[in-house]
């Protein structure tokens, strides 16, 4: 009987260390950074993507829900690297969205980050106001390079037809539209800001 | 002397019509709402990470990553949307 209580008492302490040297073991796996959003705008932030800088693509969304303005959230469990950040946020107008690049996280780092009306970028709309002239080619460059860039539509806008553009660093932008009949139209000072659409009838 | 100036004020215009210049288009902005239009404007590559101690996220997008959900397109045949292609220095024809 007495021999049993001890085989008993032996088994109980080996699975006591077993399962104080398992918890050990997670306790260097919580060695993870974290980091706070705090969304200080007055849009809903409706995606956070975080990417190790060279990762090429931004992968999931890791919003569980939508930040209202005002709000944060905390995302845990951040393995220590250096990591890349983008948000996303949909308004009324169209979509908007921020950036944030080269951030170290460190090992039980708690890091705050900051979403303001500046975060954001802003939008440009064309619409194409005539009867029987398409857009065959956009171009939308910042008014302060020599040359017109790349062709921003993928294909032609037909008459009554738009395109929407998203994803402008606000700035100070000269437009070039290219017909399939007639001269090119060149404007030029268009204003794009954060947070804003800015449509351009043309015609 | 008076042909001169006629002579010089038609080349101006000639040149105007040539070139395609618009100078009076039709441009409106919408802001999303509770947005003050004298708000802060961009800002600069140099603040771009931080700002005093401070992480804000900027609108610069300095990497072309993908998206893992795809470009958002609208399905009407009329309304296209797109994501802009960021200038790169020299590409495209001359101003």
């Amino acid at each position: 009987m007495k021999r049993k209580t001890w085989t008993w008492f032996v088994f109980v302490f080996m699975a006591a260390v077993m399962l104080s040297l398992c918890s050990c073991g997670r306790s260097d796996d919580r060695s993870t950074g974290t980091i706070e959003l705090n969304n200080n705008s007055i849009a809903t932030i409706d995606g956070f993507y975080l990417a190790p800088v060279d990762q090429r693509s931004w992968g999931p969304n890791i919003l569980a829900g939508p930040l209202f303005p005002g709000q944060y959230t905390s995302i845990v469990d951040i393995s220590p690297g250096l990591y890349d950040t983008k948000i996303s946020a949909a308004g009324a107008y169209s979509d908007y969205f921020g950036y944030l690049y080269d951030i170290p996280i460190a090992a039980d780092e708690y890091l705050p980050l900051y979403v303001y009306d500046s975060s954001f970028t802003g939008s440009l709309e064309i619409r194409n106001n005539t009867l029987g002239a398409s857009i065959i080619g956009v171009f939308v460059v910042p008014t302060n390079v020599s040359t017109w860039g790349a062709n921003q539509t993928s294909s032609a806008i037909r008459p009554s037809g738009l395109l929407h553009l998203t994803d402008f660093a606000p700035d100070f932008y000269d437009l070039k539209i290219v017909w399939n009949v007639g001269p090119d139209s060149i404007y030029y000072d268009i204003r794009i800001d954060s947070l804003a659409l800015t449509t351009l009838n043309v015609d | 002397m008076k042909r001169t100036e006629s002579l010089f004020y038609m080349s101006v215009i000639l040149v105007m019509m040539l070139s395609g210049t618009v100078y009076g288009a039709s441009v409106t902005m919408q802001r999303e709402a509770g947005l003050q239009t004298g708000q802060e404007s961009a800002v600069t590559k140099d603040d771009v990470n931080r700002d005093g101690n401070q992480l804000k996220f900027s609108p610069l997008r300095l990497k072309n990553n993908n998206d893992s959900g795809g470009e958002p397109e609208a399905d009407n045949r009329s309304v296209k949307k797109e994501r802009y292609k960021p200038y790169i220095e020299g590409q495209g024809e001359k101003k």
